[in-house]
């Protein structure tokens, strides 16, 4: 059978023109067609994590922007994720950030400490230039480690961590349970866009009272729903002699230490960068 | 009943009944022999998926015996491997039978289960890949497959276990024109290749194309089982099973009938009309 291969090809994934998912399908999608696919997933894994500690363990604003503005260059440069997606997913952090910085500005205190102080009822709110030095910190910090977890995400498909955590011994009934909920997330993501469109043109989301009405009921057949195909899963699994173990032939990307020395060379770089700014004393305020 | 071929499968008065519901199985016996190409007929709710999940031991029948190759089923766990080995089903929903993240994978997983060498798993799997054209899909998530192509790696799934016998649960249900005829020639190519196969399905024409016998259910009974222009000729039991004539079936008929000297034969497809018609060797038009 020779079908729709034309179709297929060309990152133009039929399956999908259909849902719109947002944010984690995108995600998924520039993930599969990362140019960055034929680096071993465990370089791409080694890499982002070892720089979330170091960015931590820093415990610095200008190390925080540097490797939040390296992460994402490389997301938008290496990997070939679109720059306004990337951008897009950067705004997604920044209210819940900014409101965790400001709780950190503000100190309660009786009397007026900071250079701006707002009375309530006798107490005082009082923005001190400490408490700002270290929600900036923070600020940064927060956003370097986002930063790493998008590279992650933008450039390794899931089954790939997943290869990664089998091999460094998670449990076995952890791996399985996430592979069963990736594939499924899509399966039920897309009965729940035919629902809602079908709603949509009974005009089941006309006011708010129809819309809660619509949402509560797509939830149940959504439940309802995944309990019955969840039998004709199993059936189909038994059918091909499963027998309480998932097992799959799984191709490792082949480990380069090209790409393993140029990641390592970044990694040394910023740790000496790190140290040469703690040993000087410097940040960025 | 001819017994010049081998006899595979075969069920002896099997009666199975769903927790609280009436029988969906009555009394069912059946011989699928070597080689045949059997389409299996009835309404929703005759029996068909039923009788399909008791071939492949997925329900055991409440009455009745199964065997294959002479050998009867005895639900132990070596013999329902066996016999799901020997036994594949293709069902209906590709959506319900796909679970691994990578078409690679998921093809592999039938083989893995039945716990071969790694090196025997991997022939299998570029095996089914090569027959099912599947080569540049290898690497690709299930969710960004168009239904034809989930359709392919379904079949690919089940051919890499190396089965005597395919049962198809309505193959044809969702798919356009063009991959319903790429479903054709992939049935005739398996059939070449000495895989018996059973074909559920409510279109007749395809079933008059392909079947060299035809079994009909009607409320859990078998009601006809015959080759298909027998089956076709008797009015009671299309009308019992609420079925409809092909309609090259009808129009062979009334060519017959409109010229009883000129012309003879019961043709099942169109070429074979035109060769019915004398229009043998003149270009279509």
């Amino acid at each position: 059978m020779k079908s729709d291969r034309e179709e297929g090809r060309g990152g133009r994934h039929p399956a999908h023109r259909h849902t719109h998912g947002g944010g984690m399908l995108s995600m998924d999608r520039y993930a599969q067609r990362s140019r960055l696919s034929t680096v071993s997933p465990f370089i791409k894994m080694s890499f982002a994590v070892l720089l979330l500690l170091l960015c931590i363990a820093a415990d610095s604003a200008a190390v925080g922007l540097l490797i939040s503005v390296g992460m994402l260059t490389a997301c938008i440069v290496f990997s070939g994720a679109p720059a306004r997606y990337v951008f897009s997913l950067m705004t997604i952090p920044v209210l819940f950030i900014v409101f965790s910085c400001l709780a950190i500005v503000f100190e309660v205190t009786r009397t007026p400490l900071g250079f701006f102080d707002l009375r309530l009822f006798g107490i005082c709110l009082s923005a001190t230039s400490a408490g700002l030095r270290s929600a900036g910190l923070l600020f940064f910090k927060a956003y370097g480690a986002v930063a790493c977890l998008y590279f992650l995400s933008l450039t390794t498909p899931m089954q790939e961590v997943l290869e990664v955590l089998r091999v460094l011994h998670l449990p076995k009934i952890v791996i399985e349970l996430m592979y069963l909920i990736y594939r499924y997330i899509f399966l039920l993501l897309d009965v729940q866009h035919r629902m809602s469109v079908a709603a949509q043109s009974r005009l089941g989301y006309a006011g708010r009272r129809n819309a809660w009405y619509t949402f509560t009921h797509i939830s149940g057949n959504l439940l309802a729903g995944a309990f019955r195909r969840s039998g004709a899963c199993f059936d189909a699994m038994e059918a091909r002699c499963y027998d309480g173990t998932l097992r799959f032939l799984t191709r490792r990307r082949p480990f380069r230490w090209r790409h393993a020395a140029i990641c390592g060379g970044c990694l040394l770089l910023l740790t000496g960068f790190t140290v040469f700014l703690k040993w000087k004393g410097v940040d960025l305020f | 009943m001819k017994i010049e071929q081998e006899s595979l499968l075969s069920l002896q008065n099997v009666v199975y009944a769903y927790p609280d519901e009436e029988p969906a199985l009555r009394e069912v016996s059946i011989d699928i022999r070597r080689g045949e190409r059997i389409a299996v007929l009835g309404n929703n709710g005759a029996g068909k998926s039923t009788f399909f999940l008791i071939c492949n031991g997925i329900l055991r029948p409440q009455q009745g015996r199964i065997s294959f190759a002479g050998e009867e089923i005895r639900y132990t766990k070596k013999d329902l491997t066996e016999l799901r080995k020997k036994v594949g089903i293709v069902f209906q929903d590709a959506d319900n039978q796909i679970i691994a993240s990578t078409v690679e994978s998921e093809i592999s997983f039938g083989p893995m289960n039945l716990c071969l060498p790694l090196r025997e798993v991997e022939r299998l799997v570029d095996e089914a890949v090569e027959q099912m054209d599947l080569e540049a899909y290898r690497q690709r998530p299930p969710q960004y497959l168009s239904g034809g192509e989930k359709k392919r790696v379904s079949i690919a799934d089940i051919l890499a276990m190396r089965p005597e016998i395919i049962l198809f649960d309505e193959p044809t249900a969702s798919l356009d024109p063009k991959n319903t005829a790429l479903l054709e020639e992939t049935l005739d190519k398996l059939s070449k290749r000495g895989i018996t196969l059973v074909v559920s399905t409510h279109d007749v024409d395809f079933a008059y194309r392909f079947a060299s016998r035809a079994v009909v259910f009607s409320r859990g009974e078998i009601v006809a089982d015959a080759e298909p222009d027998a089956v076709f000729s008797d009015a009671s039991v299309i009308r019992e099973a609420g079925l409809k004539r092909p309609l090259l079936f009808d129009v062979a008929r009334l060519v017959r009938q409109a010229f009883p000297q000129v012309v003879s034969g019961e043709p099942r497809t169109l070429e074979e009309f035109r060769k019915m018609l004398g229009l043998d060797g003149k270009p279509h038009t």
